[in-house]
């Protein structure tokens, strides 16, 4: 599994987990996947070195020794850090989650997670840009979404989507190239945040699947196995 | 909640000030009666007395002078100073001798008697009561003698007024008295009871306070404010032992997870094709999911969750979440159909009533047959003064005996149908436990055939 490395200059990722075992899973798997990572143990570490804004995204556990994780990351808020933080934990239920992101986190993955989904965030996070006022138009190849108009062609041709399959098909757009997970989706198009048993997202692809590349080339939406979707023109 | 009106007249509060009143009433009543008796049987008696010594006068007249002796001692007393006395002598056809009654009235008795009765006097408008004794003389004459009785009836008329003014006075103090003391009483009734709610509410911190005058109430409250502490003590338990669980036996499955994971994509890298791990990840991966299942109906069950409740619609959630399922089961061939208009708010937990209303429709995904239906609807209802909203989901599956529905919401429970297939057992646990912890009712229904989940919750107005 390969992300499309478009990167000039590796994106420097600062991991905050005082678990030595995690911690080394982490840094050799982001590491492999092309980042710049460095490791602090404990709370006072990551805000020493997180404080001077060098880094482009921190991995935060929450339970840490000394000073826990939600300290860390008020602290650097307040001290106008606008990094974009990944709150780790084992902490997961919803209460905690919205405790995360109210507390100034961007996001929160709740231990154990699937590497790739932590890939997958971490990406996202990293591309995410300030909202583009002017953007009204989205497009991948011969594929366009008019977004005021809230109409979809292919190859010139009309495409009629219903609501749903059309926020899925926008959240995919603005992930372009990118992998995302169900999880992903579901927080995405739905703002709903369960462990969906069955496959009940991968039908919803299919579908729009079905109204999008059915009968035109190439083929945008891709799966990728054990992890989500990709939409993009190279598979 | 009860009608103001039901309230005011039968709440405990009027029920203590009027049994007070109504007792106040009957012993004041018993006692003015009682004196009026007495007063008047004591007054009677004296006027009998009277009668009995102007008797025995005009009999010593009588012996003495005979009848002319009696006439004239009769005249002589008529026009006398005492107009109390009342006297008359007719002969043997009825006409009057001497005397100041009008007439010989027929009712009376010639025995001798005390007799009372209502008489007209000579020249009155309007008849007296008259205490008196009557008598056959020989000759046909007949001698009646008493005394006019208004004095009886003066004294009878003020006791009755003076009573009747004390009565009422004492009952206006009585309900005074009564009026104070039960607000005082229901004021330390509602302090405990505001206390409770608060509690139930989900402010744990709460204590019944204290007025410091260590009577029943006081001891009352320390009690209460003891049962508190315990509980108190029992949730942050429970808390810290769900928190323990998160992070001490989720690290050794991270770990796991972790390994697994590297081991895979080596694997990848190096084009070995890896079943055994790929499996084993999907198995570590279900062991989690039971164990958060688990750890969310505990905390649920527990009522942790309370302070996150929150007013949502859940007309809009369910339709939501229908939208997410509908394709799945299109596919299934089951048909998704919603009855969900209208706004029907209610006091939340988001996230928790996601899973247990995801948790119902993957059941129904799972043993929907092809061809069959499934259906979510909302009903609002008013039961004695309570307003609810009810979420019905309604399948066309193999549905549950009815002998297993209680035991299907335990956890781990699954039907011999369900054996073999992926559910962990906890999904119907969970929809209980989320139930329970938004008070409101869950019932397992036959759909005839299928099932029919019903969730009852209070609706909410602000």
């Amino acid at each position: 599994m390969a992300l499309p490395q478009s990167v000039a200059v590796s994106k420097r990722l600062l991991i905050v987990e005082d678990d030595e075992a995690t911690a080394s899973y982490l840094c050799k798997g982001l590491s492999e996947e092309g980042y710049a990572v460095e490791r602090a143990r404990t709370g006072r570490e990551a805000l020493f070195l997180a404080t001077d804004g060098g880094f482009d995204l921190v991995v935060l556990d929450r339970m840490l020794p000394e000073l826990d994780g939600l300290s860390v990351l008020k602290a650097l808020r307040a001290a106008n850090v606008a990094t974009p933080v990944l709150i780790l934990s084992a902490l997961g239920t919803l209460d905690d989650r919205v405790i995360g992101l109210r507390a100034g986190g961007d996001d929160y993955l709740v231990k154990p997670f699937g590497f790739a989904e932590l890939v997958a965030r971490i990406d996202a996070l990293l591309r995410r840009q300030p909202a583009i006022e002017a953007e009204t138009t989205l497009g991948c190849a011969d594929l366009e979404m008019d977004l005021l108009a809230r109409k979809v062609a292919r190859a010139g041709r009309v495409i009629e989507l219903q609501p749903r399959e059309f926020k899925l098909l926008e959240y995919l757009l603005r992930h372009k190239d990118r992998i995302v997970t169900r999880t992903m989706l579901l927080d995405g198009v739905w703002q709903h945040r369960f462990d969906p048993g069955t496959n009940v997202i991968d039908v919803h692809v299919s579908r729009l699947r079905q109204k999008i590349d059915h009968g035109f080339e190439p083929p945008l939406i891709h799966t990728v196995r054990g992890v989500g979707y990709r939409l993009s023109t190279v598979p | 909640m009860p009608s103001f009106a039901s309230r005011v007249f039968f709440g405990t509060r009027a029920r203590i000030v009027t049994l007070n009143l109504a007792l106040a009433l009957v012993v004041a009543t018993l006692l003015a009666w009682t004196i009026y008796l007495l007063t008047t049987r004591v007054v009677e008696g004296e006027v009998q007395n009277t009668v009995q010594a102007e008797l025995q006068g005009l009999a010593e007249q009588l012996q003495r002078d005979g009848y002319l002796g009696l006439v004239t001692a009769i005249r002589g007393r008529v026009a006398g100073a005492d107009t109390d006395a009342v006297y008359l002598m007719t002969d043997a056809f009825g006409e009057t001798i001497a005397g100041n009654l009008e007439a010989w009235p027929p009712t009376v008795r010639l025995d001798g008697s005390w007799q009372t009765l209502e008489l007209y006097r000579v020249n009155a408008r309007r008849p007296t009561l008259v205490g008196l004794r009557a008598f056959a003389l020989p000759g046909g004459i007949r001698l009646m003698v008493g005394r006019d009785m208004r004095a009886r009836a003066a004294l009878a008329q003020s006791i009755t007024r003076s009573l009747a003014l004390v009565a009422g006075v004492a009952a206006v103090l009585t309900f005074l008295a009564g009026f104070l003391l039960s607000r005082q009483l229901m004021r330390r009734i509602a302090t405990v009871t505001g206390t409770s709610e608060k509690i139930m509410a989900g402010d744990l911190a709460e204590r019944v306070p204290l007025s410091g005058s260590d009577d029943e109430f006081d001891r009352l409250a320390r009690s209460l404010n003891q049962m508190l502490d315990r509980i108190e003590t029992l949730m942050t338990g429970m808390r810290t032992v769900t928190d323990s669980i998160a992070h001490d036996l989720k690290r050794p499955l991270t770990r796991l997870k972790s390994g697994l994971e590297l081991s895979l994509r080596e694997a990848n890298r190096d084009g070995v094709a890896s079943e055994v791990v790929t499996q084993a990840l999907v198995d570590v991966d279900g062991v989690l999911k039971t164990l958060n299942a688990l750890m969310d109906i505990a905390r649920a069950e527990s009522g942790l969750g309370h302070e996150h409740l929150e007013r949502l619609d859940l007309g809009e959630l369910a339709l939501s979440l229908a939208d997410i399922y509908a394709p799945l089961l299109e596919h299934k061939g089951v048909e998704l159909t919603t009855s969900l208009e209208g706004s029907a708010y209610i006091r939340g937990h988001r996230e928790l009533l996601t899973q247990a209303i995801v948790n119902v429709l993957e059941n129904a995904a799972r043993f929907a047959p092809s061809g069959s239906k499934i259906a979510l609807s909302l009903a609002r209802a008013q039961i004695n003064g309570r307003s609810t909203v009810e979420l019905r989901i309604v399948d066309g599956g193999p549905g549950i005996p009815a002998g297993e529905r209680e035991r299907v919401l335990e956890r781990f429970v699954r039907l011999d149908g369900a054996r073999g297939g992926d559910g962990s057992g906890l999904g119907l646990s969970l929809v209980a436990a989320v139930a329970k912890l938004h008070g409101a009712e869950l019932r397992l229904e036959d759909n005839e055939p299928g099932l029919r989940v019903v969730l009852t919750f209070d609706r909410s107005e602000a």
